[in-house]
This record gives structure tokens, C-alpha cells and sequence, in this order.
């Protein structure tokens, strides 16, 4: 299958961006979830949407993404206090899953990371 | 009549509402009020505009955003300082809300000598080599080997070690879709209750008795002894009730901010990475101080424990102790007090009469080499001090002197739980060191690699 062309808005998006922040195209009739897989929680995570909450959570979330066409910014931040502390962030585009950050205790990563991509609704 | 009827249907609306509007307002954790936040938003923007404008360079440019950062997480009215009784609702809401989870392990921001309770009971145990034993209590149950018998004489002996709430079938079995939090808060007050029991030890006649004059005093005897502990005060538990307020509200809503910043249309596309690094540096030395805050906290913890002669008959001691742990930067301090009384034999034309003992001892501890021997584990670097102080009364015919030690050791790290400890004693009595591998005077040296066999079986 071919890959689906950049459209213009990604493709200046991408040009004015820092190195390191991913844009994610999405199809306007999509079905987006945000999937958020951690363990044990002490501390309450956060995903926003253009600058407001989407989840503020301590568990396991999977929480339906409204986005009307156009660009939106999805960030999010967690910090860990809990022994073999693990979070996974995650969008599934019509069931396709795009991995945002994945980081663990076991992996040696950094106990806390907020993070941000740009999706384009076309 | 209808009067009335109006007057009870109003009164059932409002409770209707009343039970309701929580359900509707926590569906997720509590967030700050929108128009408070984007206000305190505004004033920050408003406040640094100047200087964001005149920054130039990404590192004076991050400095700038970091400043931002630090003073919005600084403004009170956005926390949201919830009751006791609504922090529970909320935790019970969101783990309702879970849509999976796992659970594991706490304390991983915590010192290792912040978070490690005492598991082989030294102050009960009479095959344990430490000076004092931290208040903390075992999660659910453990076993502490003091596996003597590799590598002396003088037998081994293994503690089991109980959490009262491990007696509740299902305590964390049963919601393993819930959260930490919600899970730790179920039956959270049994939590405080521990005991242990050690078994096969081989102690001294005068480890008993605290009397070396008599005869044999060295003569080996098989003990068991066991203890019962209770936390009184305190817990550095991140999972206990009285950090909600630290760690739902404070950093709970420093992460709610972080990711609504990075997220704002009010943030240039091309500062987006450097804003990015300033919030997250602040998140992690937020997150710093908040462990370390736990790590430092006072636990005061009672203990009653029994050490019983299993082959002799009427030969007891039984304990009383106080115990304190309190943190002071990355140090830790242990105290212990304890009083003692301990059965002992007759002497030439005496009849059996009892000794009596305060002990007072001092430890501090500190954790290095984080991560240099075992992921996510440190070694422990101790010196203590403790002092025997003989309260006895006119019936006991010999004179007992006071009694000093002071012990460094050296507590390795050894795969996932596992500690090897290696110590250094002086005492002002040699007779004291019998417990130490190597004597040499007033001074003993003491490893234990039990841990290493008990691992690899």
C-alpha cells in the first residue's frame, strides 16, 4: 500500500518545528483514542489536548479524542515515585496504534517526562 | 397537602443532585477550575513577556520558560487541597475508571535506608549482627536469612516476617484493576502491625542473660524468638493517606500544568522543545523534593518481643522497645530504646533470679552507590552506637558493668532483595564480640553471605 502524501499544513508544520516533536497526520473521519497503560501510580498523570485535560488519572485509561479538522497539539506528563513504575502512551487511529513514549524503571529511563506532538486533522 | 408534597420533592431533587454532582465532577481526578488556571496562565505570560522577547539563545530562552514554570506551580490557588474523606471518593472514582492495570512494588524515588525495614528483627533476633532496627514494617510477608552455618559454627537462623493486612485474604487481589493508592488505603491502619519469627538461632548463656561470669557463658543454646511490632506514627509508604496531599495535589496538578503548557496555543511553535525541557527539569526537581520529603519523615514504632530457650526450661527474655527513624538530608538516624528482662540460672549457692537492661542505641545510615552494583538498588554505609546499662536489684550476685559497642557496616546490594552485610564492631567487653567471624581484641569483623547462598539455591 502507498504511503498517503503529507499535506501542506504537515509539511510546513514539520519545517517550523524543534527537532525531536513528531507530527501525526490523522484522517478527519477517524476514530482516535488516547491509550494510556501505567503501573503502579502514585502520582497522577496528564494528557491535554490544546491546553486543556483530556485524562488526569493513576490507573489504566482509554478515553475517546474529539479533534474537529485542522492542527492540535497532545501533550502530556508523568512522574513516578512507585518501585517497577512503567508508562506507555499511546494514539489507535481506526484500531492502528501509534506509539507516543513508552518509558520504564527497567529500561533506566528517566523517572518523569513531559512530552508534546502535533496531529493534523485533514 | 400539595404544599408539602412540593416541599419533599424539592428536598428529593436536591439530595438527587447533591449524590450526583460528585459523580459528574470526578469522573476523572480533580482539575483546576479552567478559568482560574487560564487567568493564572495570562499572568505569567503577561508577567515574563518582556524577557521571553529578549531572550535570544535556546539556553537563555529555556531559563525564561523555566521561570514561567516555577512561578505558575507556585500560585496556591491552583491546588486543590482536597478532605481526607474526598480524596478516598476520587481514588475509588478513578480506579472504577482503570482500564487495566498491573500492580508492583513501591518506593522507587526513596532512599534504599529510607524505605528497607529491619526483616531479620535484630533487637529480637539473636543471631543478627545490627545494633538498632528501623520502625518500617515488611509489605506483606519476607524472610531474612542469618545463615550462619556456611561459614561458622554457631547455626543458622531464618526470620519470617508478617504484615497483619496479609491476613486479609484478597486485600490486593481482588482489584488488581484499581489503583496504588486505593489499594494501599483498604485496611491501610493494619498495615502499621508486623511481627516476625525467628527461628534456629544458637545463642550464648550470657547473649540471654547479659551475665558472662558464670559458667559456661559461652556455651551455645537453640532459641526461637519472635516480636510484635506496631508503627505508631508515620509511614513512608508513597502509597499511604497522608501524602495524598503531596503527591495528588501538589504533583498531581505540577504534571496537570505541564501538560496543559506544552499543549497552550499561546507557546511559539519554534520554543515548544525549549518549554518542553523546562517544564519537565522542574516536574523532576519537584519530584526530587517530594521523595526526599517521605524519605525524611518521622516513624516512631513500638515492639515487644520474647527470646525462649527451646531445650531449657524457664529461660526467657522479653523486651519492651521504643523506635525512632527520622532522615536528615541523605542521612538517616535510627534510635532504639529498649528494657529488658531475662531469666537466668542459679550460680554456685544462689537461687535463679532475673537481670534487667536498658539498652539505648544510635545508628545513622546512608545510601551510596545507587545503581553501581544493582539496578535501582544502593549499599548502605552504617555506623552505630549502643549501650547496655544493668538495672539490677540486690538478688543478682554478680556485678555487671555497662556495656559499649560501636559497629560500621557495609551493606551490599545483592540481585533483587537480597543484602550482604559486612561490619566492623568495638566493644569495651571482647566477650560481646562473640557473634563476629574474625576477634581480635576488643574488635570483631562479621560478614554474612547468606543472602548469596539463599539466592542461588
Amino acid at each position: 500500500m502507498a504511503k498517503t502524501p503529507a499535506n501542506a499544513a504537515t509539511t510546513a508544520l514539520k519545517a517550523a518545528l524543534p527537532p525531536g516533536i513528531k507530527v501525526i497526520e490523522i484522517p478527519e473521519d477517524a476514530e482516535v483514542l488516547v491509550d494510556v497503560d501505567v503501573n503502579d501510580m502514585v502520582i497522577p498523570y496528564t494528557v491535554a489536548a490544546d491546553g486543556n485535560v483530556v485524562i488526569k488519572s493513576l490507573v489504566d485509561r482509554r478515553e475517546p479524542l474529539s479533534l474537529a479538522a485542522g492542527t492540535h497539539r497532545l501533550g502530556w506528563s508523568f512522574s513516578h515515585a512507585a518501585k517497577g513504575w512503567m508508562h506507555k502512551i499511546a494514539l489507535k487511529v481506526d484500531g492502528s496504534e501509534k506509539l507516543l513514549e513508552k518509558k520504564s524503571e527497567a529500561s533506566k529511563d528517566q523517572d518523569h517526562s513531559v512530552g508534546v506532538v502535533f496531529l493534523v486533522v485533514a | 397537602m400539595t404544599t408539602l408534597r412540593v416541599y419533599f420533592a424539592r428536598i428529593a431533587v436536591v439530595i438527587t443532585v447533591a449524590v450526583l454532582a460528585p459523580v459528574t465532577a470526578f469522573a476523572q481526578l480533580p482539575t483546576i477550575d479552567a478559568t482560574t488556571r487560564d487567568a493564572a496562565l495570562a499572568a505569567v505570560q503577561k508577567e515574563f513577556a518582556g524577557r521571553l522577547a529578549a531572550a535570544s539563545s535556546d539556553a537563555d530562552k529555556r531559563a525564561v520558560y523555566r521561570e514561567m514554570f516555577e512561578t505558575l506551580i507556585r500560585n496556591e490557588g491552583l491546588y486543590r487541597r482536597l478532605s481526607p474523606a474526598e480524596y478516598r471518593d476520587v481514588l475509588a472514582k478513578d480506579s472504577m475508571r482503570a482500564y487495566s492495570e498491573r500492580v508492583t512494588g513501591v518506593g522507587e524515588n526513596l532512599r534504599e535506608s529510607a524505605v528497607s525495614p529491619s526483616v531479620n528483627a535484630p533487637l529480637s533476633n539473636p543471631a543478627a549482627n545490627s545494633l538498632v532496627e528501623r520502625g518500617l514494617g515488611t509489605e506483606l510477608i519476607a524472610l531474612a536469612a542469618d545463615l550462619k552455618s556456611l561459614f561458622a559454627a554457631d547455626g543458622s537462623a531464618v526470620t519470617v516476617n508478617l504484615n497483619a493486612v496479609a491476613l486479609f485474604r484478597g486485600t490486593t487481589k481482588n482489584n488488581i484493576n484499581a489503583g496504588a493508592q486505593y489499594l494501599y488505603a483498604q485496611r491501610e491502619n493494619w498495615r502499621r502491625l508486623t511481627g516476625s519469627v525467628t527461628f534456629g538461632a544458637k545463642i550464648p548463656e550470657k547473649d540471654l542473660t547479659g551475665i558472662s561470669g558464670i559458667p559456661n557463658p559461652n556455651e551455645l543454646f537453640d532459641a526461637i524468638a519472635w516480636d510484635v511490632k506496631f508503627r505508631a506514627l508515620g509511614d513512608r509508604d508513597p502509597r499511604a493517606s497522608r501524602w495524598y496531599g503531596l503527591f495528588i495535589d501538589r504533583m498531581g496538578t505540577v504534571n496537570e500544568l505541564a501538560a496543559i503548557v506544552v499543549t497552550h496555543p499561546g507557546i511559539a511553535v519554534t520554543d515548544l522543545a525549549v518549554a518542553r525541557e523546562a517544564a519537565e527539569g522542574v516536574v523532576g526537581q519537584r519530584l526530587a523534593i517530594a521523595a526526599n520529603h517521605i524519605g525524611n519523615s518521622l516513624l516512631l514504632s513500638v515492639k515487644t518481643s520474647g527470646q525462649h530457650l527451646t531445650q531449657v526450661e524457664g529461660r526467657n527474655k522479653y523486651v519492651v522497645a521504643v523506635m525512632v527513624d527520622k532522615g536528615f538530608g541523605d542521612v538517616d538516624f535510627t534510635a532504639n530504646a529498649t528494657y529488658s528482662t531475662a531469666d537466668a540460672p542459679a550460680i554456685a549457692a544462689t537461687d535463679p533470679f532475673k537481670t534487667k537492661d536498658w539498652q539505648v542505641s544510635a545508628a545513622l545510615t546512608g545510601s551510596i552507590l545507587k545503581n553501581a552494583l544493582v539496578n535501582g538498588r544502593a549499599a548502605e554505609l552504617a555506623g552505630s552506637f549502643s549501650g547496655i546499662f544493668p538495672m539490677d536489684d540486690d538478688d543478682v550476685p554478680v556485678d555487671r558493668k555497662n556495656i559499649f559497642k560501636a559497629n560500621a557496616t557495609l551493606t551490599l546490594p545483592f540481585m533483587d532483595k537480597a543484602k550482604i552485610p559486612l561490619s566492623f564492631t568495638y566493644s569495651n567487653d571482647p566477650n560481646n564480640l562473640m557473634k563476629e567471624k574474625y576477634v581480635t581484641g576488643q574488635i570483631g569483623v562479621s560478614y554474612d553471605f547468606g543472602a548469596i547462598w539463599s539466592a542461588l539455591k
